[in-house]
């Protein structure tokens, strides 16, 4: 019911598609687990939350992303033909620190609000609204930039 | 405050060293030093004793001033304005600053950037093995291993203890416990096919002799079936469950063995009936326990396991089915 959003989701922020399907399969694997405990209103939030610190849990010992907010804006970007905006946003989240990536992709994908983001991803209300604001001005400040080359 | 005397002076001391001395209390501190020179020592060791600041200086004095949100969340003001409006996280008077902002044509075009910033998922990722999400993993919770312990309990010791369960004149059995004597040949084939059998030394010829005779019992189909005298009565309900119809009745025989020399009466009246079908060995016998045993530990504990077989036409196990909680063991029996 939910495997493709947390496909997307997971696949978005790692760029891996076996190992996204192995998350999608254990978060799955951990709701058969606990499906007692889990209300049935609150079982997509709890596959996103399981697959979101699995994710975690794997980039740490992959040790590939830093979760710093430390980034360089608009140093990489390639200058490609871009067909519409959605595939801008998309190069443009890539360039996002992992945090902001993750909380934007969960607000904008799945329509998550503040306190569900923050369940998921054992943040703050305020820091997930921050990182979210900060996403969302980098993005708009990489799309200028790209404007202004076209 | 007392007058200053030799039991008190300490006071006096560090009012003074702390400037907190009057006037006329100050003139009698110094009417009394002069009665007591010794003391004027101690006052100036009092004064050197006091502290002076040092000129230490918290430099991080900027943090403790209250960020306006703009500051907070390292973006400007305007930016903050932007994305709470397509946040839809504005109040009024921040929709009225933004409005005041966008009458600058650069905010403008700025505000519409941040309007097309919405990602939208590409639905042509799918995750494509949706099959394996389905319920394949089995959760051994302790609730499970418990149950799964009882019943694994359960059928030991219906394997271990089946000489009590079984009777063991059932066990010896396997050919079938009634034939079709209606005519000689199948009398000599029975014959040749079962002398092992009818013949051994734990039973007088007579009896032998008489295997074709039969209890008979109607189901609830009104089928007529038939048992072995020496099938134990609890047995019949096991058939009763079998559709096996006995087919037109027949004359029988009578076989008797007198020293070795086999001879064959027809009887008429004795019921001869080939049913194959009610052939059991010890292990559908076992596993029929084994359900009933599960079953009652089921009652007993109200753990969430079970034993199902399905059996197959002539009463021989086809499968066994073991379930507990989400935890499934199914084995199928495949027999010539």
């Amino acid at each position: 019911m939910y495997s493709d959003h947390i496909y997307r989701f997971i696949l978005k922020n790692i760029k891996n598609e076996n190992t996204a399907q192995d998350i999608v399969q254990d978060s799955y694997e951990k709701l058969w687990i606990n499906r007692k405990p889990v209300y049935f209103t609150k079982v997509k939030s709890y596959l996103f939350t399981t697959a979101y610190r699995t994710m975690i849990d794997i980039i740490r010992k992959q040790k590939r992303v830093s979760l710093t907010d430390d980034y360089s804006v608009f140093e990489t970007h390639e200058e490609n033909d871009y067909s519409d905006m959605n595939e801008v946003l998309h190069e443009a989240i890539e360039k996002l620190p992992e945090i902001q990536r993750s909380v934007i992709l969960l607000r904008d994908y799945e329509g998550y609000s503040y306190k569900e983001i923050a369940e998921i991803t054992k943040l703050n209300e305020s820091q997930v609204k921050v990182y979210i604001y900060r996403a969302r001005v980098y993005l708009k400040n990489y799309i200028g930039k790209i404007e202004n080359l076209v | 405050m007392e007058t200053i005397n030799r039991h008190n002076y300490g006071a006096y001391f560090l009012d003074y060293s702390e400037g907190n001395l009057s006037e006329s209390n100050k003139q009698e501190l110094i009417r009394f030093l002069a009665k007591n020179p010794s003391l004027k020592e101690e006052l100036n060791n009092f004064e050197e004793l006091k502290l002076t600041p040092s000129h230490i200086k918290f430099t991080k004095k900027e943090e403790l001033i209250k960020k306006t949100r703009a500051q907070h969340f390292e973006i400007t003001e305007f930016e903050y304005l932007c994305v709470a409006s397509i946040e839809n996280d504005i109040n009024e008077s921040e929709k009225k600053q933004l409005k005041k902002e966008l009458k600058n044509i650069k905010k403008q075009k700025a505000f519409e950037i941040f309007s097309e910033i919405k990602l939208q998922a590409n639905s042509d990722i799918q995750y494509l093995s949706k099959d394996v999400l389905r319920k394949k993993y089995f959760a051994l919770k302790y609730s499970t291993i418990i149950s799964i312990a009882s019943a694994a309990a359960v059928l030991l010791f219906l394997i271990f203890s089946r000489n009590f369960f079984l009777n063991n004149n059932f066990e010896n059995r396997t050919v079938p416990i009634a034939y079709d004597l209606s005519n000689k040949n199948r009398v000599n084939t029975f014959l040749n096919n079962n002398k092992t059998n009818l013949y051994d030394k734990n039973h007088t010829q007579q009896e032998q002799a008489s295997v074709i005779h039969n209890q008979t019992i109607k189901n609830s189909a009104n089928n007529v079936l038939a048992f072995e005298d020496s099938e134990p009565r609890s047995n019949t309900d096991l058939y009763k469950e079998l559709t096996v119809s006995i087919p037109e009745i027949k004359s029988g025989a009578l076989i008797s063995n007198i020293n070795n020399n086999i001879s064959i009466n027809y009887i008429p009246a004795t019921i001869a009936v080939n049913y194959d079908g009610l052939q059991r060995n010890k292990n559908d016998q076992l596993w029929k326990y084994a359900e009933k045993g599960v079953h009652i530990w089921k009652k007993l504990t109200n753990d969430d396991i079970e034993l199902k077989n399905e059996y197959a036409e002539n009463g021989s196990i086809n499968e066994v089915n073991f379930i507990a909680s989400n935890f499934q063991f199914r084995k199928t029996f495949n027999r010539k």
